[in-house]
């Protein structure tokens, strides 16, 4: 304890001398031995003004990071400041403390800076802009600084502060300076092990909010790691309503005054629909006998048919563009394909509504936080006659109306109904029995070598995602996709032939009959063969690492396995040891594995599933229990011994 | 002056050419089928969802008024498209605009089957700047696309110089009606070369009076990936160069020899404030080590450890006081300022300019300054190669791309004293180090838990040279949980399952990169690697070894194998037998597998073992002592990859007494 009190003290000293002279270096380095670099500061006041009725927002940055090392150079030798048509990022000033052989400091100013296009993988095109600054005469023991200012064009926009960094942060503060007369609201999230302090002042007409934490760890990620707003500290703002002459005007004090902003934005989409709309909507549903018929019909043609293509170009990354303009082009982002949709049944006199959501990359709910921060994505809903909600996205290929793109289970969706009137409806997690893959094969020994037939039928996101690659790749490559798919025993698995069914049939789960073969598999001495069940053993890839710390594990989607090895006994030999049958089950996850034996054969079945979606920290205990369980039963192997 | 204005300067006056008439360029002359017509798919090969059904090239020199010279590049594609990924491949383009002076034009459009014409309007063209460093690009979606449409792309625009270039004719797509034509007018002459095709190309004089040359190829099979080959290496290719000019004489221009004249210039050419920076930067340095070549290591790692060095063209990056002060250097900075260093230690080097064999191996016979894409330093005195610019790399493993081929060599002529001093090119070739240079070693001394539930294996995985090269050097930027993760990789080969404990690692300080092995140590416990089968136990001994991919190898070999560098991995297994227990089915343990070339071993994989008491040991014995497999031996070579595939597998079993 008392070391990590010296610690404490220490930084409430050094944060208030942040003189680039006054570092004790080496007392740096003894505290942090394992590290190469540190945030010393990293600290943001957002300025709230209200002038003739309009809030202006604008933030300014701070940030101080130190060189431990020749290594830590890299990690303070540039910064990069993002732009965008909503936040527009300037440098105030950028220099360098550089620390030469003998500890003294110079100051040398950054000037080289250059501005790039900023990309984000599934956008196209992106008129955002980073903006990168190398400073100059960095070596260790230097300090890198950077002070900016972000405008925001719109309020609703501001803010979120992230507390930590990738390498451990001194002290971190944010100030949020307000007119008096406007409303406050924030949501701090993953804060809980953090010591924060806050303060609320007044001064002159401003009230200041501060949050100040010191001593914070560096975050990590893993693989199969969720974003990283699950798990790292941060607080986000927003500001419910000012008052103004006495009258109080509401911003964004709840879902209500965000639906009114996004319906206002969405005004004027979509007025009129052109004959080729029209027609090619007519002529897709001409002798559907529902309407629900007819919604299936247009949003599986607008999944087949509109190519996901994404420009975030000023407000165009907010408003959907014209369905007309899309029915030409054959491509758009999921606002383009939302509105199509929405659009394709208006013109056929079906109610359908433009519904905003957040992926699963965003652990927030419209409830709870009422602003733009929420969501990144849009889709169609449509109410059928029991008033079921229906969701339509269309960037997910091959989907059936049932299923819904596995991105958004568990979110919170806000459906326009009209303009003044929404509705907030949670999507379901899709349940495991609908995600089935069930793989059966049969399976002869023939000279150490294993072979057989194989059938595999998947269903629900596994189907989604093996149709994807069927349709989406040459045969050959499908061939080798389909090879690592079905891997098993060891590499040598060879996939002779396979022939596949129902792939792109939405309503039906997705055959695949195969013919394989394993070298090398089997062993035997003198005479006994032994041989093992377990021929594949994927479930291990779950295995939490000492690496992993408290980074959950994010599943694509609930998991109901089925595996059924029937293994035809060779003539002349019987089985003289099977492993016995075992099973672990709680209401999350677990398995089963069972052998059958009859005259000529003998079958191993194994059932594996898991409920949900991410496994937190607090399952890892029970999670590692399952798979150490699960892994013991992989061991064992049954005799055939020669009569 | 800045470095890369004087070469363009040489450029210029060497090319400066007067009273010429001015050509209507070609691409004024040259569009696409105002109505075009669908081709049939049913002909066509449809295995990758899409076709190209012309790419047609065209680089046209041509003086300005000012005299400069500059090149309109035309490209026009079209491509058909038959599946979705056919037509996610094509629907977006992206057209790179760094060095462009100006698009003279850009046009594009698809072509429904049933003959619907969609243009893309000029509005919809978007630019962005430098994304991701790759460069800046023009880019459009093009509108309309069906399955069987085809999509259809016109462009023209204007760029300096371009006086050598490198074009990729085959891709891994179908391709039909390719072809590269250059234009120039009748001073200049340019050389062409055709690589990994048996085709020719044709030079032609053209009305008014300009000189062309040609390829077409009718039709190109697609190049699929080969393991073990070098897939850009091996893709049908034209190389081509500015080769004469008839104002400035009958001579061959921009040669070997021009180039290394250029290259010492630009690289050895120090003022007196160079020399005296460098002087007192040296000073401060305070190198002591016994002989040349412990002080280069010494000058390294100070240089790789505490300086910057970029890509891209700076004045101030080479300006050698800059660059001591800013601790900033772009490649040509930071060799001049190694060089400076060597001429005031009085050591000699020489500057070698080379490239990336897995690219396009180097080409002694043309002389494109295109292959000068690299800078190494050679160092007569120890023999040996540096890299300057690579920051992981040390004296004597030099980035292994770029050895095992012929490279330019700047060998300085000194004309005796108040000369100026110059450079002529030796074509020699980047020698490499020996198989045993680089070896990735593995000693495993395994015990079993006596209710044999876990495996417990003391494990120790030494590296050297390249074994090491791409692991050592990083070691120190790693943070503490970056090298968990790089421990869990690089140790738990046997299985996911495994726990580990007591790691160490050795050899990871500054001074050891690359000249002390990089030892790994742990200990692990495995439930997995064995097996229970009633009252015997299966040990998967092979697993030992980490994962060793088996090569299949369907249809007949395309390409040779060839890899980045010699190296060899000999891994020692002792088993202790438990008491009471014997071991049975060893002899699998015994493989030999070889390859020869010329009568030499050029790759091998052997095992053995040796039972003593209740002491089992193996030896496995791995080497790879050639870059280059020919295509005859390649089926040898896939037994020897085999061969680990199949120890791999071997599994041990366990009876009582």
């Amino acid at each position: 304890m008392s070391g990590s009190f010296f610690r404490y003290s220490f930084f409430a000293f050094f944060c208030s001398h942040l003189a680039a002279q006054d570092i004790d270096l080496g007392e740096m380095r003894k505290l942090y031995p394992e590290e190469n670099a540190l945030i010393l500061k990293h600290a943001k006041v957002y300025t709230i003004n209200l002038e003739d009725k309009k809030l202006q927002v604008n933030a300014e940055g701070e940030e101080e990071g130190l060189a431990l090392n020749d290594v830590g150079v890299s990690y303070i030798n540039s910064r990069n400041l993002y732009s965008s048509f909503f936040i527009k990022n300037t440098i105030l000033e950028a220099k360098t403390l550089s620390r030469n052989e003998s500890g003294k400091y110079k100051t040398y100013k950054a000037t080289d800076i250059s501005e790039k296009s900023a990309t984000e993988g599934h956008v196209f095109f992106d008129d955002s802009k980073t903006t990168t600054i190398s400073y100059p005469s960095v070596t260790a023991g230097s300090i890198t600084t950077l002070k900016s200012n972000e405008e925001y064009t719109d309020a609703k926009i501001f803010g979120v502060f992230y507390f930590s960094g990738y390498i451990p942060t001194l002290q971190s503060e944010v100030t949020v300076k307000m007119n008096k007369n406007v409303q406050l609201r924030y949501y701090l999230k993953n804060c809980d092990g953090l010591q924060l302090e806050f303060t609320k002042t007044t001064k002159g007409k401003y009230n200041y909010y501060t949050w100040k934490a010191k001593d914070l760890a560096k975050y990590h990620t893993s693989d199969m790691a969720p974003n990283l707003r699950y798990f790292i500290p941060h607080i986000i703002f927003f500001i419910p309503s000012y008052v103004d002459h006495g009258d109080t005007t509401k911003v964004l004090s709840s879902p209500k005054e965000l639906y009114s902003w996004y319906s206002q934005t969405i005004k004027g989409v979509n007025s009129t629909s052109s004959e080729a709309l029209k027609k090619i909507s007519d002529s897709l549903t001409v002798g559907c006998k529902s309407e629900f018929q007819k919604v299936q019909k247009i949003f599986y043609w607008v999944q087949d048919n509109i190519k996901y293509i994404a420009f975030e170009d000023g407000l165009g990354g907010l408003v959907p563009r014209e369905a007309n303009a899309i029915y030409e082009k054959r491509y758009g982002d999921c606002k383009d394909m939302a509105s199509i949709i929405t659009q394709m049944l208006s013109t056929i006199h079906v109610k359908s509504y433009l519904t905003w959501i957040g992926t699963r990359d965003i652990p927030y709910r419209y409830s709870e936080i009422p602003t733009p921060i929420v969501d990144n994505h849009m889709i169609a809903a449509y109410k059928d006659s029991t008033g079921k909600v229906w969701l339509l996205d269309a960037t997910g290929k091959n989907a059936t109306m049932q299923l819904y793109t596995s991105m958004i289970q568990g979110k919170q969706a806000l459906i326009g109904i009209d303009s003044s009137s929404f509705e907030l409806f949670d999507v379901p997690v899709v349940s495991k029995e609908k995600n089935m893959v069930y793989d059966s094969l049969s399976a002869e020994i023939k000279n150490g070598e294993l072979s057989g037939n194989g059938e595999l039928a998947l269903s629900g996101y596994p189907k989604i995602h093996i149709d994807y690659l069927y349709s989406n790749l040459t045969a050959e490559e499908f061939k080798k996709e389909l090879t690592e798919t079905l891997n098993k025993g060891n590499n040598t698995f060879w996939l002779d032939s396979y022939d596949i069914e129902q792939a792109g049939q939405r309503e039906k789960a997705t055959q695949i009959k195969y013919k394989y073969k394993i070298n090398n598999f089997v062993k035997s001495y003198n005479d006994e063969t032994y041989f093992n069940f377990h021929l594949d053993k994927k479930e291990l890839k779950y295995l939490v690492n000492d690496s992993r710390g408290n980074v959950p594990i994010e599943m694509r989607n609930t998991i109901h396995e089925i595996t059924c090895v029937e293994l035809k006994l060779p003539e002349g030999f019987d089985i003289s040891f099977i492993p016995d049958n075992t099973s672990y089950s709680n209401k999350d996850f677990g398995f089963s594995i069972e052998y059958f034996k009859s005259a000529q054969t003998l079958t191993m079945k194994k059932y594996f599933y898991c409920n949900k979606l991410m496994i937190n920290p607090d399952d890892f205990g029970e999670w590692t229990r399952m798979l150490k369980f699960l892994n013991k039963s992989y061991n064992e192997s049954i005799i055939l011994k020669h009569k | 002056m800045n470095r890369n204005n004087y070469f363009a300067y040489v450029l210029f006056a060497l090319l400066l050419v007067f009273n010429v008439k001015a050509q209507d360029p070609f691409y004024r002359t040259y569009d696409w089928d105002a109505s075009p017509k669908i081709t049939a798919p049913e002909a066509l090969d449809q295995s990758e969802g899409q076709i190209v059904l012309k790419d047609f090239r065209v680089s046209e020199y041509a003086y300005e008024k000012s005299g400069d010279l500059i090149t309109y590049v035309t490209k026009h594609r079209k491509v058909k498209v038959f599946s979705d990924k056919g037509i996610e491949n094509n629907n977006k383009v992206y057209i790179p605009s760094s060095g462009v002076i100006e698009f003279m034009q850009i046009k594009a459009r698809s072509i429904s089957p049933s003959g619907k014409i969609s243009n893309i309007e000029k509005s919809a063209i978007k630019e962005v700047d430098d994304v991701e460093s790759k460069g800046s690009y023009k880019m459009f979606a093009i509108e309309g696309i069906e399955k069987n449409s085809e999509i259809e792309y016109l462009y023209t625009y204007k760029k300096s110089g371009g006086y050598f270039g490198t074009e990729y004719a085959q891709s891994a797509l179908p391709k039909l009606n390719f072809s590269y034509k250059i234009i120039c007018p009748s001073n200049l002459a340019f050389d062409a070369k055709l690589y990994n095709s048996n085709s020719e190309m044709k030079k032609d004089t053209l009305s008014g009076n300009r000189n062309s040359v040609t390829i077409s190829l009718p039709k190109i099979d697609p190049l699929k990936e080969e393991k073990y080959s070098f897939y850009n290496a091996n893709l049908i290719r034209i190389e081509y160069k500015l080769a004469y000019n008839s104002v400035k004489g009958k001579a061959r221009l921009l040669t070997w020899d021009n180039a290394a004249d250029r290259y010492y210039h630009i690289i050895c050419d120090f003022d007196k404030k160079d020399i005296s920076e460098t002087n007192s930067f040296l000073k401060k340095l305070k190198l002591s080590g016994s002989d040349d070549l412990a002080k280069i290591r010494q000058l390294e790692n100070h240089l790789k450890m505490k300086f910057e060095t970029r890509t891209g063209s700076s004045e101030e990056n080479e300006n050698i006081e800059k660059i001591l002060s800013t601790k900033i250097a772009n490649h040509t900075g930071i060799t001049r300022l190694y060089m400076c260093c060597f001429a005031q230690m009085g050591i000699k080097a020489e500057v070698v300019l080379s490239c990336d064999r897995t690219d396009r191996a180097f080409d002694p016979d043309f002389d494109s300054w295109d292959y000068l894409a690299h800078y190494l330093i050679y160092l007569p005195g120890s023999n040996t190669f540096m890299s300057p610019t690579n920051i992981y790399s040390r004296i004597g493993f030099v980035p292994p791309e770029y050895t095992g081929q012929k490279s330019l060599f700047v060998k300085e002529v000194d004309l005796g004293a108040g000369e100026v001093k110059s450079a002529i090119a030796k074509l020699k070739t980047i020698s490499y180090p020996e198989y045993t240079a680089s070896q990735s070693n593995m000693e495993a001394n395994v015990k079993f838990k006596d209710d044999w539930s876990e495996t417990i294996i003391a494990l120790t995985q030494t590296y050297t040279g390249y074994g090491a090269y791409y692991t050592q050097p990083i070691i120190m930027f790693l943070s503490d949980l970056q090298k968990k993760e790089f421990q869990e990789k690089t140790l738990k080969t046997i299985g996911d399952d495994a726990s580990m404990d007591k790691v160490t690692m050795a050899g990871i300080a500054e001074e050891e990169i690359l000249t002390k092995p990089f030892v790994m140590g742990c200990t692990l416990k495995s439930p997995s690697l064995l097996e229970k089968a009633g009252n015997k136990y299966l040990f998967k001994v092979g697993l030992l070894i980490g994962p060793q991919a088996e090569m299949y190898q369907e249809g007949a070999r395309k390409t040779p194998a060839e890899i980045t560098f010699t190296h060899s991995y000999n891994r020692k297994l002792v088993i202790t037998v438990p008491d009471g227990f014997k071991v049975l089915s060893i002899e699998k343990l015994k493989i030999n597998q070889n390859v020869m070339v010329d009568d030499k071993v050029a790759a091998e994989f052997v095992s053995d073992y040796k039972l003593t008491g209740n002491t089992l040991e193996i030896n496995v014995i791995e080497n790879y002592r050639a870059l280059y497999y020919p295509i005859a031996k390649f089926e040898d070579y896939r037994k020897v990859i085999n061969a680990a595939a199949d120890f791999n597998k071997i599994q041990l079993v366990f009876e009582k007494n």
